[in-house]
């Protein structure tokens, strides 16, 4: 009976993975296949060819638009580490009027949606005169209410007497949050880390409204004027090729931080 | 080193809650002085406030000569030893003893020379490698203290250190840090609700209630002369026994509880004459009930008998009274024995029942 349940079990979980799977499998087969071979059911190829890898490097500064995405989405991630964990710090450990109103405030913000705050945010960066840098990208991305939330209430269950013992060593705000409480904080930071990364690298629609200049276009953007600009030459092969490579540095931090991310997903707001 | 004076400290907490009124005292340089009191008393509030973690809302606290309510902690040169040790958790015990003498950039040999000498005094010298997750409750409070002492710090705060830990380990950190105390000749506050760590460390100890102290003194002269009712039932383990009952003159004063009343012959009937036809509380401590070897005495019966080894507690009741007694553990009695027992009168003590202060 046991056993029985368990392959009942198994079988779903394998049906359901599969299902999540097989595109992506289909997607990285796809673009080692011969172009005229892409719209047929077999999921291997027949020869193997990096001919869509190829016509991918050959047609677009892919790697200059790779360094640009890791370079805007590190130092976002690490902005949005550093100051919405000082929020966060703030508004769960200090004591100040109107902590509780700017808390709710903060969570305000999460609850619109940035389609109605692209407009502005576009006048805000062409009257700052940023447009075409990468001030663009990582300045309204540098610090997120999600991040500060998360913080917040992972500081809260943090021992109070650690830092009563500490401010008594003579350590001053600074010292305690990124001394004494980041070190014990991990798998919040990854989590923060991870979500913040994907955001930024994934995202589409702010780089393509604020950056026109080739040389400064993030992966998503690039591959997405590839595709449907007219220079993948309706090639299914080279695009399927530029989304692949797309993905991969994202499933990649995935894979080697899931264990903490898992950790805190499972954790976050019970810890005492 | 230095003295500490507390001059009518109060702390209110959310506009309206007293959590400490009027708190007023002198600790002299050097001593050790225990603040002691039920949870909820105000006891740690008054040591967080002089360490600076908790506001004063109005009054003065002085370290030394200069008035600290607006210090912050660091500047305070206080240490502090807490309940649940908070160490901290990524740093091994080397990191955690030293933290505070490299935030204050002491010299890095003059470091290793303070926390060796610190871990030699504690016996954790072979620990220095560890961190605190694979540390015991004992060894983790040992390296809190090292902690604090290598700061040298003017004043050491004690916050329940020893609350955490098991029976036998209290006993023995209990001495270390007496120990710790006679060698290092400084002030030390210590904020416990065990009586028995109160009575034994402390040269003076404060008992609190609701934010207000009650009495003051050495521990003797408070296990001796309690002030009112509530030092006397919180100091002394089993508590003083209390019975409340009339005051009648019949040829010299007659103490009436029913079939437990007795005359008093303590000395103590001039204070108790304008008591005549009122009710008073008499309080005698459990080892200041004996049993008679004679005829006379006030008939109990033997309810309970708790035999600790040392000496044999004794629940006595008769009718609605019950008390408990003190006695050798060689004494012949059983469970369900009829015994009588005698007070020592001049030890008993008397309470007004209205202001439940000593008569």
């Amino acid at each position: 009976m046991v056993i029985f349940k368990k392959t009942v079990f198994y079988t779903i979980l394998f049906a359901a993975a599969l299902t999540f799977l097989y595109p992506f499998i289909w997607m990285i087969l796809a673009t080692f296949k011969p172009e005229i071979e892409i719209t047929e059911i077999t999921l291997l190829p027949s020869v193997f060819t990096l001919r869509s890898y190829e016509l991918v490097f050959n047609k677009i500064p892919i790697i200059r638009s790779f360094l640009n995405s890791l370079f805007v989405s590190v130092t976002a991630t690490a902005s949005v580490l550093f100051f919405s964990s000082m929020v966060g710090y703030s508004l769960s450990r200090l004591q100040f009027r109107g902590r509780e109103l700017i808390f709710g405030v903060i969570l305000l913000t999460m609850m619109i949606p940035a389609q109605i705050t692209l407009i502005p945010m576009y006048i805000l960066m062409v009257k700052l005169d940023l447009t075409n840098t990468y001030r663009a990208l990582i300045f309204p991305a540098s610090i997120s209410a999600f991040g500060i939330l998360l913080f917040r209430q992972y500081f809260k269950a943090f021992p109070q007497e650690i830092i009563d013992a500490a401010r008594i060593d003579g350590a001053g705000e600074f010292t305690i949050l990124y001394r004494i409480i980041w070190p014990n904080s991990i798998p919040t930071l990854i989590t923060v880390g991870i979500i913040t990364f994907m955001g930024i690298w994934n995202d589409v629609l702010w780089p393509l409204i604020v950056i026109r200049k080739e040389n400064l276009m993030t992966m998503p953007q690039m591959v997405t004027l590839f595709s449907v600009g007219g220079r993948a030459e309706a090639q299914l092969g080279a695009i399927l090729a530029a989304a692949t490579l797309l993905a991969v540095p994202v499933m990649l931090i995935y894979l080697f931080f899931q264990k903490y991310f898992i950790r805190s997903m499972a954790t976050s707001g019970l810890k005492n | 080193m230095a003295d500490v004076v507390l001059k009518d400290v109060t702390k209110i907490f959310d506009k309206e809650i007293y959590a400490v009124k009027d708190f007023n005292i002198e600790i002299s340089d050097g001593e050790f002085v225990v603040l002691v009191g039920p949870s909820g008393c105000g006891k740690s509030t008054v040591l967080r406030m002089i360490a600076g973690l908790e506001e004063v809302t109005q009054g003065d606290i002085y370290i030394g000569d200069k008035i600290v309510n607006n210090i912050a902690p660091k500047e305070r040169d206080i240490a502090m030893v807490f309940q649940n040790y908070a160490l901290y958790p990524h740093m091994n015990v080397f990191d955690n003893i030293s933290f505070g003498l490299k935030l204050r950039k002491v010299d890095s040999k003059e470091i290793e020379k303070r926390v060796n000498d610190a871990a030699e005094i504690l016996g954790i010298n072979h620990l220095m490698q560890r961190k605190p997750k694979a540390l015991s409750g004992g060894e983790r409070q040992r390296v809190a203290l090292g902690r604090s002492i290598v700061r040298q710090p003017k004043v050491f705060l004690f916050d329940e250190p020893l609350s955490n830990l098991d029976a036998k380990l209290r006993v023995e950190l209990r001495t270390e840090i007496s120990k710790l105390h006679n060698r290092l000749k400084t002030t030390m506050i210590y904020v416990t609700h065990d009586q028995v760590e109160a009575m034994t460390l402390g040269e003076k100890i404060i008992i609190m209630r609701d934010g207000v102290i009650q009495q003051k003194g050495t521990p003797v002269d408070v296990y001796d002369n309690p002030v009112n009712k509530f030092v006397a039932g919180f100091i002394g383990s089993p508590s003083m026994n209390f019975i409340t009952g009339q005051v009648e003159d019949t040829q010299g004063l007659l103490f009436n509880r029913g079939s437990l009343s007795f005359p008093i012959n303590s000395g103590a009937e001039d204070k108790l004459k304008e008591f005549v036809g009122k009710d008073i509380i008499f309080g005698i401590r459990p080892e200041d009930i004996s049993i008679s070897g004679k005829e006379k005495g006030i008939p109990m019966v033997v309810e309970i008998l708790e035999m600790m080894g040392n000496e044999i507690y004794l629940h006595l009741a008769i009718d609605q009274n019950t008390l408990i007694a003190r006695v050798p553990p060689d004494t012949k009695v059983e469970e369900g024995q009829k015994v009588k027992i005698i007070f020592n009168f001049p030890k008993a003590h008397y309470f007004d029942p209205d202001s439940q202060i000593r008569i």
